[in-house]
C-alpha cells in the first residue's frame, strides 16, 4: 500500500473539510490561470496580429502607437491621411503607368463632362467663342507641357467679357488644368518599390454600424497571409474577394468579416451603405454589394467591413480638395464669379459621378484627389526594413512603423505591469488558499495523533508520517489546483465572446498562456532559451505551496509522542 | 529470545519530581514461549511493553530480541525492527477507520517492507474467521471482529515476538475465550514468543507461565510508596503544585489495583510477592536535574 493511497484515504476520511480546502486551492488557480490565459492569449494575438503579413506601417506623422492600434486592431482614429502618390512609390514602374492612364483617362471624362456644361452654358446666353469638343478632348488626352497649365487661377480676361463667357472659360479653364496636373511626371519604379514585395493601401474613416470600415484593394486578400506563422491565407466563407471593378456592381463591391456577418445579419447580395466619421455619423448615400463573407480567422478583420478603395473615394467628402497653385503676386485675385464658376464646376463633377452610378458606368477619382490613410508594407527582406525605415522618417512626408515593436513595446510600458499586479494579487489567494489547507490540516492533527501513532507502533517511522501528512497537502493542493486550471479555462471560454467582441481575439478551452523563457525567469543570463507555460510552473509552485504549508502540520506528526498517544 | 537486564525508566512529573517506573533487574521469555503478566493499573505494564516494542526507550539497561539490543538503536531502526520482528495487539483494537479490514493487515506490511503481500493478509483474515468482512471498515464491525483484525494485524510480518496488551478488555466474555485461543493457537502454529498483559484471571489461568510485575519490576513499590506520601500531604491540607493531583491519582489507582491483587489465586507463579525493594538509582524525592536530560521523559 503505497503512501499516497494512505494520504488518500485520510483526505477521503476527513471529507467535507478535505473538500473546502480544496476548493479555496482552486478559486486561487482559476484566478492565476484565468488572468495568466487571457492575458497571455491576448499578447500573444497581439503579437501575431501585428503581422499580418506585412512588416511595416506607413501613415502620416503622428503617434506611432495610434497608427498601429489602428490600422491593425481597427482601434483609435487615424492620424491623418498621405497622398496617393506616397503609396505610388512602393509599386513599380508598370503598376504606376497603369495607375496614371487610368487616372488620365478619368480626368478626360470629367473634362468631357465640363465642355458640355460649358456649350450648354453659351447655347444658353446666346453667344461667346466657339469651342471644337473635339479639340478640346485631343487636348486632355496628350500630355501637356508644364507651361500651358502652369496657372490654375482663372484669368482676369474674363472680366472683360459678358458673364456667360467668362463662366466658360473658368470652367474650361479648371478642366485643363486639372488635366495637366495629372500629367505622367516621368515612367519610372516607385522609389521604394525595389525593397517592397506587397503593398496594401488602406483608407479609414468610416463605418459599418459599430464595425470600422477598410477601404482597399483586393490584394488585401489576395497576398497577405496571416497566423502565428504568417502562412494562412484568408477563406470566405461565402462569395468571393471584391474586385477592383466589376461588370455587375462597378467599383461598389464590399467584403464583410466573419463577426461583422454574424452580428448585423449580412449575406452576400446584400447593399449596405456606410457611415461617415464615426458610428453614429450620417451615411453616405452610395451603396456598396456585400460579394463576399469571409470565414474567422480569430484576427480584426472578423470585426471590419472591406469596400473597394476606388468606390471608398468616390462618396461623398472622400474626394481631397485640389489645391489651388499659390499665386504668384502679379496675378489677379478670384473674383466672386470666378469662384462660383469654380464650385459650379466641382458640383457638376460630383453630380456627373452619380449620374454614372445611377446608370451602371464609373470613373474612378483622379489620383491627385486621393488619399490613403496608411500603406500595409511587406519588404523584400527583414534586412532592408530598418534602412527602409530610416529613409521613410527622414523624409517628413509619412512616417514607417513595425507594428511588432509597437505591440511589444505597448506590453511592456502598460499590459505587463497590470499583469504583473493581477499576478501578485491572485498568488496572494493561493497562499491564503495554502494556508487554509494548513490550518485544516493542523487542526485535524488532534483528531489524528492517536492515528499516527498506532502507524508509528506498526513501523512507521518519523519521516514516513511526516511524508503522508505532506502528501496530503500535496495531493489537496495539487487537487485543488487541476480544478482550478479547468474552471479557469472554463472561465476562458466564457469570456471569450466579449473578449473576441472587443478585440477581436477569440480563445479556446486548451490555449494556454504563452510560454516564458525558464532561463531567464530564474535569472540565469544565457544565450539558450527554455520557452515553457507559465501554466505549466504552476504545478511546481503549487507542490512547493503545498510543502510549505504543510510542514508545520507534517512536523507535528513528526513529534508525536508515540507512548502518549497510543493511550489516548 | 526476549531478554530484559537491569532495565530502568523514569518519568518526570509535572512538578519536576522523578517518578521511577521500571526497574527490572532480570526478564526472559524463550523462543515460542507464551506467558501472561498480571499487574495492577499503574504499575507499567504498558510501558514495559511500549519499551519491549521500542516504542519507548529505556533510561538505561538491555532490551534484547533474538541477540538485537533494542535499547541500542536508533529511533529508526527501532521503527524498522519493530516493524519486522513484533506484531502489537491493543487493548483498544487501534484499527486505522479510513482503511477496510484487508488495508488494515496490509498496513503493517507497508511500513515493515514497503510491498504487501495480499495473499498473506487474506490468509490471515481467512484463519481469523473474517474472509467474508474483509472490505469492511471498522465502523461496520463488531468489537469482536475488529479485534480478530487487529490480531490479523499483528501477524502480518511473521513476528517472533507478539506483544499483547490486554486484548480481551474491551471484549464481550462470549468472544474472549475466542481471542484468546486465536492467539495462542496462531503463536503456537508460527513458533511466536507471546508476551500478554491482562487483567483477566480466565484468562491468566489457561498460560502455563504467569508472572505478576510487581515481582519483576521493583519500581513499583516506589510508585506506592509515593502514592502514600502524596494522599498525606493532600490529608494534611497541602495544596502543593499541580502534580500532587497526579501523584494522587497514581495513588489512588496503585491503591485500587493493590487491592484488587489480593484478589490473584495462589496458584499463580510468582504472584504476591509485595512491592520490591527501592532501586538504587532515583527515587520520588530526586530532582529532575539529577538524571541526564536524554533519558528523560515528561509524565503528563
Amino acid at each position: 500500500m503505497s503512501l499516497w493511497l494512505i494520504a488518500w484515504r485520510s483526505i477521503r476520511q476527513r471529507g467535507l473539510a478535505s473538500l473546502l480546502t480544496a476548493a479555496s486551492m482552486a478559486l486561487g488557480v482559476m484566478l492565476v490561470v484565468a488572468v495568466l490565459s487571457i492575458m497571455g492569449v491576448i499578447q500573444q494575438s497581439f503579437r501575431t496580429n501585428a503581422t499580418l503579413g506585412y512588416n511595416m506601417i506607413i501613415g502620416a506623422r503622428g503617434g506611432k502607437l495610434q497608427l498601429t492600434l489602428n490600422t491593425v486592431y481597427y482601434l483609435s482614429t487615424p492620424i491623418e491621411n498621405v497622398p496617393y502618390d506616397y503609396y505610388l512609390e512602393f509599386l513599380p514602374r508598370a503598376k504606376r503607368d497603369a495607375e496614371r492612364a487610368q487616372s488620365l483617362q478619368a480626368a478626360a471624362q470629367e473634362e468631357r463632362a465640363a465642355l458640355l456644361e460649358l456649350q450648354s452654358l453659351v447655347a444658353a446666353v446666346g453667344g461667346g467663342p466657339a469651342l471644337e469638343e473635339g479639340a478640346s478632348l485631343s487636348g486632355a488626352n496628350e500630355p501637356r507641357s508644364a507651361a500651358a497649365g502652369s496657372d490654375a487661377t482663372v484669368p482676369a480676361g474674363a472680366s472683360g467679357k459678358n458673364s456667360a463667357v467668362g463662366l466658360a472659360e473658368a470652367v474650361h479653364r479648371l478642366a485643363l488644368d486639372a488635366a495637366d496636373r495629372r500629367q505622367l511626371d516621368n515612367q519610372r519604379d516607385g522609389r521604394f518599390s525595389q525593397f517592397t514585395k506587397t503593398v496594401v493601401p488602406v483608407g479609414l474613416g468610416d463605418y459599418f454600424g459599430p464595425f470600422r470600415v477598410v477601404a482597399t484593394r483586393p490584394v488585401m486578400f489576395d497576398s497577405l497571409r496571416y497566423g502565428e506563422r504568417g502562412d494562412r491565407q484568408y477563406v470566405f466563407r461565402e462569395g468571393r474577394n471584391f474586385r477592383e471593378h466589376s461588370e455587375e456592381h462597378g467599383l461598389f463591391e464590399a467584403v464583410v468579416g466573419a463577426t461583422v456577418a454574424r452580428e448585423r445579419s449580412v449575406r452576400v447580395g446584400d447593399r449596405i451603405s456606410v457611415a461617415h466619421g464615426d458610428p453614429d455619423g450620417a451615411g453616405h448615400g452610395e451603396k456598396f454589394t456585400v460579394v463576399g463573407v469571409l470565414a474567422p480567422s480569430g484576427t480584426p478583420n472578423d470585426r471590419a467591413v472591406f469596400i473597394n478603395m476606388a468606390g471608398f473615394y468616390l462618396m461623398e467628402n472622400h474626394a481631397k480638395p485640389l489645391e489651388k497653385k499659390a499665386a504668384s503676386p502679379d496675378a489677379p485675385r478670384e473674383s466672386a464669379a470666378e469662384a462660383e464658376a469654380r464650385v459650379l464646376a466641382e458640383r457638376q463633377a460630383r453630380s456627373a459621378v452619380v449620374h454614372d452610378q445611377e446608370h451602371g458606368f464609373f470613373q474612378p477619382l483622379p489620383v491627385e484627389q486621393r488619399e490613403v490613410t496608411a500603406l500595409l508594407v511587406l519588404t523584400t527582406s527583414p534586412t532592408v526594413t530598418p534602412g527602409l525605415t530610416n529613409v521613410i522618417n527622414e523624409g517628413g512626408a509619412a512616417q514607417a512603423v513595425l507594428p511588432v515593436a509597437e505591440i511589444v513595446g505597448l506590453f511592456e510600458l502598460f499590459v505587463r505591469p497590470v499583469q504583473t499586479l493581477l499576478l501578485v494579487l491572485t498568488g496572494m489567494i493561493c497562499v491564503v488558499s495554502g494556508i487554509s489547507i494548513l490550518v485544516s490540516i493542523y487542526n485535524s492533527m488532534s483528531d489524528r495523533r492517536h492515528e499516527i501513532a498506532v502507524m508509528r507502533a506498526l513501523g512507521a517511522s518519523r519521516n514516513t508520517v511526516m511524508g503522508i501528512i505532506l502528501l496530503e497537502s500535496i495531493m489537496l493542493s495539487l487537487g485543488g489546483g487541476g480544478a482550478g486550471w479547468i474552471a479557469g479555462h472554463a472561465l476562458n471560454v466564457a469570456a471569450s465572446g466579449p473578449i473576441e467582441r472587443e478585440t477581436g481575439v477569440s480563445m479556446g478551452f486548451f490555449d494556454v498562456a504563452p510560454p516564458v523563457n525558464l532561463l531567464e525567469l530564474l535569472g540565469v543570463e544565457s544565450r539558450l532559451s527554455i520557452g515553457i507555460s507559465m501554466e505549466l510552473l504552476l504545478i511546481p509552485a503549487l507542490v512547493a505551496l503545498a510543502i510549505a504549508v504543510g510542514f508545520l502540520p507534517a512536523l507535528s506528526a513528526y513529534r508525536t509522542d508515540v507512548s502518549r498517544s497510543l493511550g489516548s | 529470545m526476549l531478554l530484559l537486564e537491569d532495565v530502568r525508566k523514569t518519568f518526570i512529573e509535572p512538578n519536576g519530581h522523578l517518578l521511577p517506573v521500571l526497574d527490572i533487574p532480570r526478564f526472559a521469555l524463550e523462543r515460542g514461549e507464551q506467558m501472561v503478566l498480571l499487574g495492577r493499573s499503574g504499575c507499567g505494564k504498558t510501558t514495559l511493553l511500549h519499551c519491549i516494542a521500542g516504542i519507548s526507550s529505556v533510561d538505561s539497561g538491555a532490551i534484547s530480541l533474538d541477540g538485537v539490543n533494542l535499547a541500542r538503536l536508533s529511533e529508526p531502526a527501532r521503527d524498522r525492527f519493530r516493524a519486522a520482528r513484533m506484531g502489537y495487539v491493543f487493548q483498544t483494537f487501534n484499527l486505522l477507520p479510513a482503511f477496510n479490514a484487508l488495508e488494515n493487515v496490509l498496513l503493517g506490511m507497508t511500513f515493515a517492507r514497503g510491498k504487501r503481500d495480499v495473499v498473506r493478509a487474506r490468509q490471515l483474515l481467512d484463519r481469523v474467521g473474517l474472509s467474508h468482512r474483509s472490505t469492511h471498515t471498522p465502523r461496520t464491525m463488531s468489537v469482536g471482529e475488529q479485534q480478530r483484525v487487529a490480531v490479523a494485524r499483528a501477524l502480518a510480518n511473521r513476528p517472533i515476538l507478539l506483544l499483547a496488551d490486554e486484548p480481551t478488555a474491551n471484549i464481550d466474555p462470549a468472544n474472549q475465550q475466542r481471542i484468546v485461543d486465536l492467539i495462542r493457537d496462531t503463536c503456537r502454529e508460527e513458533r511466536i514468543s507471546l508476551l500478554m498483559v491482562t487483567h483477566s484471571l480466565e484468562v491468566a489461568n489457561q498460560f502455563d507461565r504467569v508472572e505478576r510485575l510487581e515481582t519483576i519490576n521493583r519500581a513499583v513499590g516506589l510508585a506506592v510508596a509515593a502514592a502514600a506520601k502524596s494522599s498525606t500531604s493532600i490529608a494534611a491540607g497541602d495544596s502543593g503544585a499541580a502534580g500532587d493531583s497526579g501523584a494522587a491519582s497514581h495513588a489512588g489507582a496503585a491503591s485500587h489495583a493493590g487491592a484488587a491483587s489480593g484478589g490473584f489465586p495462589n496458584a499463580l507463579r510468582g504472584g504476591g510477592s509485595g512491592a520490591a525493594p527501592p532501586p538504587a538509582g532515583g527515587s520520588p524525592g530526586i530532582p529532575a536535574d539529577a538524571v541526564p536530560e536524554r533519558r528523560r521523559e515528561e509524565r503528563t
